[in-house]
């Protein structure tokens, strides 16, 4: 079916109240707003919390009747303030042992690249991506990571199209430019 | 470049917590589901309630056209949409000019289902559907928007609910007898157990409503029905039951009945809790009581001057009450067991892990709870002869109409209108004094209905509130 057509589709469904067509959303996008999530907030207790809510909210945000062009851009965009308040509320943040993370994330890699990409994928996590501005990681994880066009990051961010490539273009600029510092 | 690239990727291969995934779905779908009715109490979470987005568009039953989705629908249908897609574009209700087009397209729909499964799910649909419909008239006769035709209207959405429950469950049997594979008639049990959840919320607050309004014969036909669906076979746990054979399944199926159970009784305890009668009184009472057997032991003569010398008032109770002081008491006791049996019950289904004691559980639970309107009901009538009623009115009456009439149930309010609290005290003095005579009948049906209204209040209500705050602007 055409993205469109299926996405409004959906919206009109989850407004008259249909729960099993918000399951699907849920089961569709849960991975993604939970790594968005955890990666920004770096702790896996937090990030549960929140993409909970993200959902809830975005239940309701649809049940209030308001025109949704896009369901994923919409729950990226929920997560994404969300995570602000977050971090408005809790300003000591608790990181997460990173290594921990970096393991979790190369266990289906070769035992004998393993520890190597371990120790690449941890650095590139601690040094790199979390030394970034919050905007560059952002746009960084949503392009790159979760692989949204760029005017679907236009709407989440809230800019143009040309703002979001200009903020891209820099965000993976710094992010060279760190770990080129780091390399050396 | 590669590198990063690379590096990216790996971030990419997170997942979230395959437990905490499922977890946290069961969870939220059983939260949308019941804060789309029983949550009507609080305006702040007004979002939730269909309804009132439903008489948004009857308000303007052309609004719908405006916006292109008339295109809209038609694509929907010929894609197979769902009643409920359809249902977003038709609020119309029984009386309104639209209402036949949404009915044709219904018909239209089913005709167009190929299986008796899909038949199934959309004859359920329907049900709560014709309910919502029940309700949004409910709703304009307690907004005094009602006109001559209302009254009828509400009858015949009435008798469309009855026809329609008795289609869905002709329709969901047959799924039931039939040979599908199992995998189907799993979706048809989780349908089921979410639309009955739905449905029996649905209808017990708009039997509420009417009969805050005191329209009789209308509140007896409503109450009816309501009893009808809650004792038709959609209602039950065995259907649901007979449909799935995964034990496990079958106990994440049946969540929304287990909530519904635990708020029936959390209510059901609340009004005996608020029915029992004060210790002066219960002090008064075994003053009664000794002073009894003695008389009755022929010891002393029941005179005047004698009941005073026991500091007893003038009259014996029993003149007044009617019920001796050994009866109310007794019931006084009984009530109290009956609350620490239902809390026990209660306990009992939170964990319960296998579906016949979940039957067992939850039948004693059905019982319980109308021992409880029984016994509530007496417990307050008792506590008005013994003058209790002048300390503490507001509890009385509202338990009091809850209990005996069609079910103002205490607290429980209905979407649009404000002031809760006060609306079962102003429309109370009128059913108070009917009632005790009028409605015993009544008085035994309501009571299984009502109380589930309360306890999805308070627990979904709070985690609503957090997202309600940050808004995200529109995309």
């Amino acid at each position: 079916m055409i993205p469109v057509i299926k996405n409004t589709i959906l919206v009109s469904k989850i407004k008259a109240g249909d729960s099993d067509a918000f399951g699907r959303v849920y089961d569709e996008h849960v991975d993604a707003i939970y790594r968005f999530v955890l990666y920004k907030v770096s702790h896996n207790a937090e990030a549960e919390d929140i993409t909970s809510e993200v959902f809830l909210k975005t239940w309701t945000y649809i049940r209030e009747g308001n025109h949704v062009q896009n369901i994923r851009a919409l729950l990226f965009r929920i997560a994404r303030n969300l995570v602000i308040d977050y971090y408005r509320a809790n300003k000591n943040r608790i990181h997460i042992a990173y290594e921990e993370l970096a393991d979790v994330l190369v266990t289906d890699i070769d035992s004998a690249d393993r520890e190597m990409y371990q120790k690449e994928i941890q650095e590139f996590l601690e040094q790199g991506l979390n030394t970034l501005k919050d905007e560059y990681k952002d746009v960084l994880l949503l392009r790159y990571v979760e692989g949204l066009s760029i005017s679907e990051i236009a709407h989440i961010m809230d800019r143009t199209n040309g703002a979001c490539r200009v903020l891209l273009h820099r965000a993976i600029s710094a992010l060279k430019k760190i770990k080129n510092d780091f390399n050396e | 470049m590669n590198t990063l690239k690379r590096q990216f990727e790996s971030l990419s291969r997170l997942k979230a917590p395959a437990e905490w995934k499922q977890e946290t779905r069961n969870r939220l779908i059983a939260d949308i589901r019941f804060s789309s009715f029983n949550h009507a109490k609080s305006s702040r979470i007004s979002a939730f309630i269909p309804v009132l987005s439903v008489s948004k568009t009857f308000l303007n039953p052309f609004a719908w056209m405006q916006s292109g989705a008339v295109l809209m629908l038609i694509i929907m249908i010929a894609l197979g949409g769902s009643v409920a897609s359809v249902g977003a574009t038709f609020g119309s209700v029984p009386g309104d000019v639209l209402y036949p087009v949404k009915r044709t397209i219904e018909h239209v729909q089913i005709a167009l289902s190929p299986s008796d499964e899909d038949k199934a799910k959309i004859h359920l649909d329907l049900v709560s559907r014709r309910v919502e419909e029940f309700y949004v008239l409910t709703e304009r006769i307690q907004q005094n928007q009602e006109n001559d035709k209302t009254f009828g209207n509400v009858e015949k959405a009435l008798e469309e609910v009855e026809k329609q429950v008795k289609t869905a469950q002709t329709a969901v049997l047959k799924v039931k007898d039939s040979t599908l594979d199992q995998k189907k008639k799993d979706t048809i049990a989780r349908a089921l157990s979410q639309n009955t959840a739905h449905i029996e919320g649905v209808i017990d607050q708009a039997v509420n409503t009417l009969s805050q309004k005191g329209e009789n014969a209308l509140g007896k036909k409503a109450v009816q029905v309501q009893q009808n669906v809650h004792q038709s076979e959609l209602s039950k746990v065995e259907t649901v039951a007979s449909l799935v054979q995964d034990k496990v399944l079958l106990l994440t199926v049946l969540e929304p009945k287990k909530l519904v159970l635990v708020s029936k009784s959390t209510d059901a305890i609340q009004y005996i809790e608020a029915a029992l009668l004060s210790d002066d009184s219960v002090e008064q009472l075994q003053a009664e009581e000794r002073a009894l057997s003695a008389l009755k032991s022929g010891k002393i003569l029941n005179t005047a001057p004698v009941r005073k010398a026991f500091g007893l008032p003038e009259n014996p109770l029993d003149e007044t009450v009617k019920d001796s002081a050994f009866v109310i008491l007794g019931k006084q006791d009984s009530a109290r067991e009956l609350i620490k049996k239902l809390t026990a019950l209660q306990e009992a289904i939170k964990t319960e892990e296998s579906v016949e004691q979940l039957i067992e559980v939850g039948k004693n639970i059905e019982q319980g709870v109308q021992e409880a309107k029984i016994l509530t009901y007496d417990l307050t009538r008792f506590a008005k002869a013994l003058g209790e009623e002048a300390a503490s009115e507001e509890d009385q009456s509202s338990t009091d109409s809850g209990t005996i009439d069609t079910g103002v149930v205490k607290g429980i309010t209905v979407p649009v209108k404000d002031g809760s609290k006060d609306n079962p005290v102003v429309s109370k003095p009128v059913e108070n004094e009917k009632t005790p005579q009028e409605s015993p009948k009544i008085d035994k049906k309501t009571p299984q209905d009502k109380p589930k209204e309360q306890e999805p209040f308070t627990q979904p209500e709070n985690q609503n509130d957090k997202p309600q705050e940050p808004v995200p602007p529109a995309i």
